[in-house]
């Protein structure tokens, strides 16, 4: 099981956190076209790590989009 | 094919160089921070004959990835006394780049401060200084008007006005607008128009260039491709976005109402004025005679900008964005946009940061100099510094200075730069940026902002150090409002970058060149002279709640000093 923003999911195996939110992408779950912070179990990924961390059974995922300011 | 043009200020000579290899896959804020580290002695006086200022392109200037064609300037600044980058749209950049032009150096200083010249660069890419006395003492519009008249209309300029010349602390450098080409865009922070001033050189002058740029892709096939889908990434998202929609005052939605938004002199008090700058009423505003949706520079698929005209339909200015209107409307007690766009045109026309000018009449408001809310004491202080009487001069030195002269014990400064936009308080992550970042109190080096801004402290730092490393990305490559949906494709955009200079980047080392980059400025400050106990968020903000939450600044100071780390 995944929770990814406060929802339940299958867990998928042998998925980086970056295929796992394209997945969310394609059912719709998430619906925006910018960039996010990540953080999996509290923990904040790096925008760059996501290619690389897998997603784990149990992991809690949280999206939140990438702050930017003028 | 990149050059290097490099400008001896006292000798007047000039000298291109082939583009240094070693500097090659360098570019914007990177490339700042690698010629200020190689060149510049940090402990030098920023006004004196060993400091440069350095203009250069970002990575992909001329390519056509959005928001590409963005111009950093960077030198040791006069304000901070440290490394200082502030990057502009406009449309410099993609003049630089039609001439193969990466990046140029104005360094030394004339014996003889009567003298005054501009950098011309002709449609043949000749380069000239050329003797502008004529214009010492003009403002900004009236330069551009003037270049515009003997080069053509559809000239680029990067300029200073009486507040450069000056040597003002709070003074800008001014660059042309697209589509509109007046003045509107600043680089705004650091008084880095002082140190042109100080060179005594009034702008440059760029034509367009005669002869259509090949720009060296190493594999130019993959690069359009790869081109064609982020920019395509961004026209999606801007569909929904409220800087596309409406522009960068959108925010006001979010931080007015949470008290974010700085409001008398950082008081953090809400007033029920703010309504008076919500979305629709910007809309109204700038829509009345003028638009938004203007992209301020080629290239530009976010069209943040707007263009505001007066009630004759004439160009009052451009770019009006949110940090203007926070620091010089609600920090000053002004709720009224008509104020707020004169004092932006003032600022920009003498060539000052709005956001320094802004905290400034906010400090000379809480010492008495002027009453609250007064509009057109606030128009006359700007005003004060157009003209150069004995008060405009004590105000060109920046908010510290003044708050300093006036005993104010409520200065918004961190490193002697002038808090920005959002107040620490009510988004933590930010104020650590603000305390720590190597460019002084700055929103553009990385903010935590937003409905999900993390309020314990370790996701706080933890989200400060990511975002400090996205903007290094940003300010090294596009606009941060592009990043905004290019931070999710960094695999991409490393490609992208392969296809360009022929390398095997990835993600993680896009972030790895963001890591060098902050850790080139960081040495620079530390030769320089700033301690680790510099790193301080102004006392009251410690002391003070944010009326809104109760919320005092309560992240320790061991932490923004680097004793201790979060785990």
């Amino acid at each position: 099981m995944i929770i990814f923003n406060n929802q339940e999911f299958e867990y998928i195996d042998n998925v980086t956190i970056s295929q796992f939110i394209q997945i969310m992408k394609d059912r719709k779950v998430l619906n925006s076209h910018n960039a996010l912070l990540i953080t999996k179990n509290n923990k904040l990924i790096s925008p760059s790590e996501i290619y690389i961390e897998k997603v784990k059974d149990g992991d809690i995922i949280n999206a939140r989009v990438m702050p930017v300011g003028g | 094919m990149w050059k290097t043009v490099r400008i001896n200020s006292k000798s007047k000579t000039i000298t291109t160089e082939d583009y240094n290899k070693t500097y090659v896959g360098l570019g914007g804020r990177g490339l700042i921070a690698q010629f200020l580290h190689d060149e510049v002695d940090p402990t030098c006086d920023p006004l004196g004959e060993d400091s440069k200022i350095i203009f250069c392109t970002s990575l992909f200037a001329g390519t056509g990835l959005v928001c590409a064609n963005r111009l950093s300037v960077g030198a040791k600044s006069p304000l901070t006394g440290g490394i200082k980058e502030s990057n502009v749209g406009g449309n410099a950049a993609a003049a630089f780049a039609e001439h193969n032009i990466r990046s140029i150096i104005i360094e030394n200083k004339p014996e003889n401060s009567n003298s005054l010249y501009m950098l011309f660069i002709n449609a043949d890419g000749n380069i000239s200084l050329e003797d502008a006395s004529t214009y010492e003492g003009m403002n900004n519009y009236e330069f551009v008007e003037n270049m515009q008249k003997l080069y053509g209309e559809k000239v680029s300029v990067i300029s200073i006005g009486n507040a450069g010349e000056r040597l003002y602390k709070n003074s800008s450098l001014q660059v042309t607008e697209f589509g509109t080409n007046y003045p509107c865009r600043a680089a705004g922070r650091g008084g880095l128009g002082s140190v042109l001033g100080s060179k005594r050189i009034k702008g440059i002058v760029i034509q367009k260039a005669k002869a259509k740029t090949e720009y060296p892709y190493a594999d130019k096939e993959t690069f359009m491709r790869l081109r064609k889908e982020l920019n395509q990434s961004v026209i999606e998202s801007s569909k929904t976005s409220p800087f596309s929609l409406v522009g960068t005052a959108s925010t006001i939605d979010f931080v007015g109402p949470a008290g974010i938004i700085p409001t008398h002199n950082f008081t953090g008090e809400i007033s029920d004025k703010i309504d008076n700058l919500k979305s629709d009423k910007f809309m109204s505003f700038v829509n009345k005679n003028g638009k938004n949706q203007h992209p301020c520079q080629a290239g530009c698929l976010i069209k943040c900008s707007n263009i505001v005209n007066d009630d004759q339909g004439n160009f009052l200015t451009g770019g009006f964005e949110y940090e203007t209107i926070a620091l010089c409307g609600p920090n000053c007690d002004i709720y009224d946009y008509e104020t707020i766009a004169k004092i932006d045109r003032y600022c920009d026309d003498i060539g000052l940061d709005t956001i320094e000018t802004g905290a400034t009449i906010g400090v000379c408001m809480d010492a008495g100099v002027i009453p609250w809310g007064d509009t057109h004491a606030a128009l006359d202080l700007c005003k004060q510094m157009g003209e150069g009487t004995d008060l405009g001069n004590l105000l060109g030195q920046g908010t510290e200075i003044v708050g300093k002269h006036y005993n104010s014990n409520r200065i918004p400064t961190c490193k002697g730069q002038a808090i920005p936009g959002y107040d620490p308080r009510g988004s933590i992550g930010t104020g650590f940026t603000y305390a720590t970042t190597s460019m002084g109190a700055d929103h553009t080096a990385g903010i935590t902002l937003g409905p999900d801004d993390p309020t314990d402290i370790e996701a706080a730092v933890a989200t400060s150090d990511t975002m400090q490393h996205i903007f290094a990305i940003a300010d090294s490559m596009t606009c941060m409002m592009a990043m905004a949906t290019l931070g999710g494709q960094l695999d991409k955009v490393a490609l992208l970058y392969n296809a360009m200079y022929d390398t095997e980047l990835n993600a993680g080392d896009l972030f790895a060149a963001a890591d060098k980059n902050l850790l080139l400025e960081k040495e620079f400050n530390e030769k320089a002279g700033w301690k680790p106990e510099d790193n301080v968020i102004p006392e009251f903000f410690r002391n003070e709640p944010l009326p809104s939450t109760g919320r005092k600044f309560d992240i320790p100071q061991s932490l923004l000093s680097g004793i201790d780390k979060v785990q």
